[in-house]
């Protein structure tokens, strides 16, 4: 089986069980924020691809990287992703998951970049904006990323509208070479 | 003549010219003849054959020397010959020579030409360089110089009314331009 197929096996099995539980858009939330954060750590990375740690103990890593106040059925699919040695599949098969229940909604998923986190009512507004720029319905996913330093990044399936401090500085530096 | 004979036998025993025994004169007479004869027959032949031995072999002497004169005459006739041609291969080896080094001077002279031409090509191409890496080098410093100021001018003003303003901003942008 390719990657990709495998990819998107584990994402419908991971729909299926989230929406069984009756909790889809929570599990897809928590499940995406521990996607980016598995992106954005290398130590995580590290960690959570490492076979000689204990599956249990990578499963309390998955929970603390949550929060505690995730899903037991957040950390049960993440646990069993990890388990299965396919971590370094986790951000992909978490995206097409996402993707699917957004698609299962007939809406689209806005990938928003902030430096600092969006309040719910910017995310509605923003996701409303968004709506009438796209003429789709939007479902925001919100990463805090600090490197993007101020500003949004919005990323709808290949569209990027970028309204970042760090592009416009990119911008600048062009402008200079 | 007679004087002389007179005197002569005036001391003779018997006063007169002829000896007193007539026999002893043809005895005489006829010795003579047989030594004269005897040198005839024997001696003069060897003296003939040595004096013409010896002309024949002052004649061949004369031959080998005029031989050897005339192969000397030609030996120098022959190194005559040689030292005009010896000059005349020295005048062409020096013509040669001299074409050689008129052909090497010009060449030398216009490879240096060249590799001057080349070297000031070079210099002013390096130079050329040097002062384009230069400019580039001090743009490209002021950029970085420029760019560091600029990021920290806005690392230091994004604070959270900032943050939100820049958010609000991006999303009134993003609804207007439907």
């Amino acid at each position: 089986m390719a990657d990709s197929d495998r990819i998107e096996a584990y994402a419908d099995a991971l729909s299926q069980v989230a929406q069984a539980e009756g909790d889809a858009s929570r599990v897809e939330n928590e499940l995406f924020q521990l996607a980016r954060a598995y992106e954005g750590s290398d130590q995580l990375r590290d960690t959570l691809t490492n076979a000689h740690l204990p599956v249990e103990k990578r499963a309390q890593i998955v929970s603390d990287v949550l929060g505690g106040n995730a899903s037991s059925t957040t950390v049960a699919l993440a646990s069993m992703v990890v388990g299965n040695g396919r971590a370094r599949d986790l951000p992909g098969i978490v995206d097409a998951m996402v993707r699917r229940g957004a698609a299962s909604r007939s809406h689209a998923v806005a990938e928003i970049r902030t430096a600092v986190p969006l309040s719910d009512d910017q995310k509605a507004r923003l996701a409303a904006a968004l709506g009438q720029r796209t003429g789709q319905e939007i479902e925001i996913k919100a990463i805090v990323d600090p490197t993007v330093k101020g500003g949004v990044l919005a990323q709808i399936g290949d569209e990027v509208i970028d309204g970042t401090v760090r592009n416009r500085l990119s911008k600048l530096r062009e402008s200079f070479s | 003549m007679i004087d002389i004979v007179n005197l002569l036998g005036a001391d003779a025993p018997n006063g007169k010219h002829l000896p007193p025994d007539i026999n002893e004169v043809w005895w005489g007479t006829a010795a003579f003849f047989i030594v004269v004869g005897l040198l005839a027959w024997k001696v003069l032949p060897l003296v003939k054959n040595m004096m013409n031995e010896r002309s024949e072999k002052i004649a061949g002497e004369l031959n080998a020397a005029e031989t050897t004169r005339r192969g000397a005459e030609e030996e120098r006739d022959r190194l005559v010959g040689s030292l005009g041609d010896i000059g005349a291969e020295r005048e062409q080896i020096l013509s040669d020579a001299r074409t050689q080094a008129a052909t090497m001077k010009e060449e030398l002279i216009a490879r240096a030409d060249s590799d001057a031409a080349a070297l000031r090509a070079q210099v002013g191409t390096d130079m050329a360089a040097s002062q384009a890496q230069a400019s580039a080098d001090l743009t490209s410093e002021m950029s970085s110089l420029t760019l560091r100021s600029a990021e920290a001018v806005v690392d230091n003003s994004l604070d959270d009314t900032t943050q939100r303003d820049l958010i609000e901003s991006y999303i009134n942008q993003v609804g207007s331009s439907n």
